[in-house]
C-alpha cells in the first residue's frame, strides 16, 4: 500500500456501562480508500464508528488521525478534524427544511479544507434535493432522507466519511441509486468507511473489507480477493461455517 | 436442568431492627402527652409534618417522575377544609382532620388531568400555578373570611391534655400512613412496577406497567398524604391565612429534605428531615444567609450527589432500614 | 370605555410579559430546560441597574446597555457552571438545581438590597402620556411594547436566517446529530442562555422604570413567563409573544372587574387554555 494511512484504531476497546462491546479492534484506512465493514447485528460495527466519532469515550491512543492520538475527542472536534458521519437512522434535523439541514453542515465544515463540496454539487449528485429544498425534511421519503444525510455529511468537507448502514430499510432501486454516488465521492479524495449488512453490496463497492464478529475483527483483505467461504466463516464464526 | 432450591429473602437484620425502632417511635409519639412537655410535642408535630410532606414529594419525584413545586396547594386546601368542617360545620375537629382528606383527593384529580399534558419541567411550574390560584382564590373567598384568615376557636372547647392526645395520635397515624404506607407500597406488587418506572419509564411501559395510571394514583395518594400533614400542622397552629396555608416554603422544605437525604429512598427522607429540623433550630437565626446556604446545598446535591446522604451511606454500608429488594437465597440442603 | 382602556393597557402590559417569556421559550425550545431562576435573574439585573444608576448617576438607557451585556455574561456563567451538567432527558436535575439556586439568589438579594421595593428613575418618562382618541396612553408602556415586538421579530429572524439560529434549531431537534454535524452543543447552549438572560436586561429596566422591584418578586415573573409560553404554544417565539398579550389582557380586564381578581384572572385564562387547547394558540395538533 502506497497511500498514507489516514485513520487507524489500535486495540480499541469500548463498553456501554457493564457491557463490553469492542474487544481490541485494529483497523486502518488510507487516504482516498473505500473500506467496507461487515458483520451481523450486534457485531460492534456501529459501536466502532461511534467510538471513532467520539460518541463513546475511548482512550486517546486507541484512535489516531494522521498518526496523532484523537480518541476521546468530542464529535464536533472530529468533524473539525475532517471526519464526518452519516449516522444510523439518518438523524436529520426534524422541523428544518432540506436546505437548512444542509446549511448546518456548511456552517460547521472542517476548516482549511476548502469547499470541494458545495450545495450545488450535492444538488448535482442528488437532483431531487434541489427540487425539495424548501420542504421540511421529515416529509421526505426514506431514500430522499438518506440523500440529505449523505449530503449533510459531505458538506462538512470530510477527509473521511463514515457511513452507517445507509442501505437499511430502503428499496433496492434506491439503494442502487445511493451506491452509485460512492465513486464520485471517493473520486474527490475522500476516504469512506461503509458499514453494511449486505455482503455483496459491501464487497462490490469497496477496495478492502473488514469483517467483525462479537466485538472482534475476524477477517480483513482486499475485497476482490476474498472468497465467499472465508467471508461466511468470519461473518458467522467458525462453528457455523463448519456446520 | 436442576435449579438449587431457593427462597426469596426480603427482610434483613437491619430491617428488623429498624422496624422495631419504628414501632417504638410510633408508640412514643402517640403517648407523648403522658411524658413530653408542650414545647417538645410542638416540635415533634412539626418534625412529623416535615417527614410526611417530604416523603410524599419523594414518592412523586423519586418514583413517579413527577416533580412538583406546588405541594402547598394540598397543604392549604386540606387545612382549610378541616377549619371549615370544624369551625363552620361543627364537626369534631379530630374527625374533621381525617374527613378533610376528601379535599386534596378531589383537587388532585382535575389538576392531574390538566397538568399531565405539560412536558416534564413545565409540569412543575404548572403545580405552582395551581397553588397560586388557590391562594388568590382563597383570599377573595368570603366564606372562609378571605385574606383575614380563620381561627380554630372550637379547640378552646378541649382541655390542653385532650388536644395534646388528639394531635399526638393523629401524628402517629400520619407517619403510619405516609412512611408506613410508602413502605408497604414499595414492597407490594406495585413496588416492583414503581422501581422499574423510576429506573426507566419507557422500558417499564414496554414490560406492561401502566405508567400513566400508576403516576395518577401516586399523584392522588401524595396529595392526600401531604394534605394530612397540612391539616395536622394547622390544627396545632390554631390559625390559618391564605399566605401561610399556601406558603411556597413547603415545597422548599420537601425538596431540601429529599435532595439532601436521598431521592428515592425512605431512609433518606428521615435523615433529611432530621437535618432540616435541627438546622432550622440551630442556624435559623441567621435568616437569609442560612437560606442561601440551604439553596446552594440543594444545587450541590442536584449536581454532584443525586442519591443524597443516604446514597453516600449506601456506598459504604449495606444496611437498609426499609429493605424493598428481593434477594434470592440458596437454601443449604 | 373602561373595557377598551383595559384592553389597551393589557396589550401594553403584555409587552413586558413578552420580554420575560421570550427567553423561557428559547431555553425550553433548545434544551427542554426550565430555569427557575428566570424571574430572580430579572430582579437581580433590575436591582443592579438601580444601584448603578444611583451610584454613577446613569440614565436608564445607559443602564439598559450595561444590563443586557451583564445578562449575557450571567447567562454564559449559569450555563457553564450549572445547566450544562443537568441538561438531559430527566427534568428533575435541572429543576432542582435551578430551584435551589433560586432560593439562594432571592435570599442573597435580600441580604444585599433588603426587602424594600425600589425603582429606577426614568427622567419623567414613566409619567409621560399622550392622548389617543378617548384614551390616555403612557409613553413608557408604548416603548415597552415596541421593544418587545422588535425583540420578538429579531429573535425569530435570528432563529430562521442566521448560522447561530440554525445551530440552535439543529441542537433542539437532535443534539447528538448536531454534534456529529460539527456543532459544539455546550457552546450553542451557552449562547441560548446568554441570549435568554440578556433579553431579561430589557425586562429589568422597563419593569423597574414603570413599577417597583424587590428581591422576592422573581417567582411571580417566572409564573407569568411560563403562562405566556404555554398559552402561546410551547417552543414558539411568536407564540410566547401572543401568549404574553393574552395574559396581559386577561390580567388587565380582570383587574377592572375587581382589583383582587386581576392576577387570578390571568391564571384562570391560562388553566382554561390548558384544558381546551393544551398545545397553545400557535401550537400544532
Amino acid at each position: 500500500m502506497t497511500a498514507k494511512t489516514l485513520l487507524s484504531t489500535h486495540d480499541l476497546k469500548a463498553r456501554y456501562g457493564d457491557f463490553q462491546a469492542l474487544y481490541g479492534v485494529d483497523l486502518d484506512i488510507a487516504e482516498g480508500e473505500v473500506v467496507a465493514l461487515i458483520g451481523a447485528n450486534g457485531a460492534g460495527k456501529s459501536t466502532l464508528l461511534k467510538s471513532i466519532m467520539g460518541l463513546i469515550r475511548v482512550g486517546a491512543d486507541m484512535v489516531r488521525l494522521d498518526g496523532r492520538p484523537v480518541g476521546g475527542s468530542k464529535p464536533h472536534q472530529m468533524v473539525a478534524d475532517g471526519v464526518a458521519i452519516v449516522p444510523e437512522g439518518r438523524r436529520l434535523f426534524a422541523g428544518m427544511s432540506v436546505l437548512d439541514n444542509l446549511r448546518v453542515a456548511v456552517d460547521h465544515a472542517a476548516p482549511g479544507r476548502g469547499d470541494a463540496w458545495t450545495i450545488e454539487r450535492i444538488h448535482a449528485l442528488f437532483p431531487i434535493l434541489k427540487e425539495k429544498q424548501a420542504v421540511p425534511v421529515q416529509s421526505l421519503s426514506g431514500g430522499q432522507q438518506q440523500m440529505v444525510a449523505i449530503g449533510r455529511a459531505l458538506l462538512n468537507q470530510p477527509r473521511l466519511l463514515l457511513c452507517d448502514e445507509i442501505s437499511l430499510g430502503l428499496a433496492p432501486k434506491v439503494v442502487k441509486e445511493i451506491y452509485q454516488s460512492i465513486p464520485s465521492i471517493s473520486a474527490n479524495g475522500t476516504a469512506i468507511v461503509l458499514v453494511e449488512q449486505d455482503v455483496g453490496l459491501a464487497k462490490s463497492a469497496s477496495d478492502r473489507l473488514y469483517c467483525m464478529l462479537e466485538g472482534r475483527m475476524t477477517l480483513t483483505g482486499r475485497s476482490a480477493e476474498l472468497s465467499r467461504e472465508a467471508i461466511g466463516e468470519a461473518y458467522f464464526g467458525a462453528s457455523h461455517a463448519v456446520a | 436442568m436442576d435449579f438449587p432450591p431457593v427462597r426469596v429473602q426480603r427482610q434483613t437484620l437491619s430491617g428488623v431492627v429498624a422496624m422495631g425502632l419504628g414501632v417504638v417511635a410510633l408508640i412514643a409519639i402517640a403517648s407523648m402527652p403522658f411524658w413530653a412537655s408542650q414545647g417538645l410535642i410542638r416540635d415533634v408535630v412539626e418534625l412529623c409534618c416535615y417527614i410526611a410532606v417530604a416523603q410524599m414529594w419523594n414518592l412523586l419525584a423519586g418514583y413517579a417522575g413527577l416533580v412538583s413545586v406546588g405541594q402547598q396547594a394540598f397543604i392549604g386546601v386540606s387545612a382549610y377544609m378541616m377549619f371549615v368542617m370544624a369551625q363552620l360545620w361543627g364537626i369534631n375537629p379530630f374527625i374533621a382532620v381525617v374527613l378533610a382528606m376528601i379535599a386534596p383527593a378531589l383537587l388532585a384529580i382535575p389538576t392531574y388531568g390538566l397538568l399531565h399534558r405539560l412536558d416534564g419541567p413545565y409540569f412543575a411550574i404548572g403545580t405552582w400555578v395551581i397553588a397560586e390560584v388557590l391562594r388568590l382564590g382563597t383570599s377573595v373567598f368570603g366564606y372562609v373570611n378571605g385574606g383575614a384568615g380563620m381561627s380554630l376557636r372550637v379547640m378552646t372547647g378541649y382541655s390542653p391534655m385532650e388536644r395534646a392526645i388528639g394531635v399526638s395520635l393523629l401524628c402517629a397515624l400520619m407517619l403510619l400512613v405516609t412512611v408506613g404506607g410508602s413502605y408497604w407500597l414499595l414492597r407490594s406488587r406495585y413496588g416492583l412496577a414503581l422501581i422499574a418506572m423510576r429506573d426507566n419509564p419507557v422500558a417499564a411501559a414496554s414490560q406492561g406497567v401502566n405508567v400513566g395510571r400508576l403516576r395518577f394514583l401516586i399523584w392522588v395518594a401524595a396529595a392526600v398524604g401531604t394534605g394530612l400533614a397540612g391539616a395536622i400542622y394547622f390544627m396545632a397552629q390554631l390559625r390559618i391565612t391564605p399566605p401561610s396555608a399556601y406558603d411556597p416554603s413547603w415545597a422548599n422544605i420537601a425538596i431540601f429534605i429529599v435532595m439532601v437525604g436521598g431521592l428515592g429512598s425512605l431512609e433518606g427522607v428521615l435523615i433529611g428531615a432530621l437535618i432540616y429540623f435541627f438546622a432550622e433550630r440551630w442556624f435559623g437565626e441567621y435568616g437569609a444567609t442560612y437560606m442561601v446556604v440551604l439553596g446552594l446545598l440543594t444545587v450541590f446535591m442536584a449536581l454532584f450527589a443525586r442519591g443524597g446522604l443516604w446514597g453516600l451511606i449506601c456506598k459504604v454500608v449495606d444496611a437498609p432500614w426499609f429493605p424493598t429488594r428481593r434477594r434470592l437465597m440458596e437454601d443449604p440442603t | 370605555m373602561q373595557w377598551l382602556d383595559g384592553l389597551v393597557q393589557g396589550v401594553l402590559l403584555g409587552g413586558l410579559y413578552a420580554q420575560y417569556a421570550l427567553g423561557m421559550a428559547l431555553m425550553f425550545g433548545v434544551m427542554r430546560v426550565v430555569n427557575i431562576t428566570h424571574g430572580d435573574l430579572m430582579i437581580l439585573l433590575a436591582l443592579v441597574g438601580i444601584s448603578l444608576a444611583s451610584t454613577f448617576s446613569l440614565g436608564p438607557w445607559s443602564v439598559l446597555v450595561v444590563l443586557v451585556a451583564l445578562g449575557g455574561i450571567i447567562g454564559i456563567i449559569l450555563q457553564r457552571l450549572i445547566l450544562n451538567r443537568v441538561v438531559g432527558a430527566d427534568p428533575l436535575p435541572s429543576l432542582i438545581a435551578t430551584f435551589g439556586l433560586s432560593i439562594a439568589l432571592q435570599n442573597a438579594m435580600l441580604q444585599v438590597w433588603s426587602a424594600d421595593t425600589r425603582s429606577l428613575p426614568s427622567d419623567g418618562l414613566a409619567q409621560a402620556s399622550f392622548q389617543l382618541g378617548p384614551l390616555f396612553v403612557g409613553v413608557l408602556p408604548v416603548i415597552v411594547l415596541i421593544t418587545a415586538t422588535v425583540l420578538t421579530a429579531a429573535l425569530a429572524a435570528t432563529m430562521q436566517y442566521t448560522r447561530f439560529g440554525r445551530s440552535l434549531r439543529a441542537a433542539a431537534a437532535d443534539v447528538e446529530a448536531a454534534a456529529m454535524t460539527g456543532i459544539d452543543p455546550k457552546a450553542v447552549y451557552a449562547g441560548a442562555t446568554a441570549l435568554a438572560v440578556g433579553i431579561l436586561g430589557f425586562a429589568a429596566v422597563f419593569q423597574s422604570m414603570r413599577s417597583t422591584v424587590s428581591p422576592a418578586d422573581g417567582a411571580f415573573q417566572l409564573i407569568y413567563a411560563f403562562e405566556a409560553v404555554i398559552i402561546g404554544g410551547m417552543g414558539s417565539i411568536w407564540g410566547a409573544f401572543i401568549g404574553a398579550m393574552v395574559l396581559g389582557i386577561s390580567q388587565s380586564i380582570g383587574f377592572r372587574i375587581d382589583p383582587g381578581f386581576g392576577i387570578l384572572a390571568g391564571h384562570l385564562v391560562f388553566l382554561t387554555i390548558l384544558a381546551l387547547r393544551p398545545q397553545g394558540i400557535l401550537g400544532k395538533g
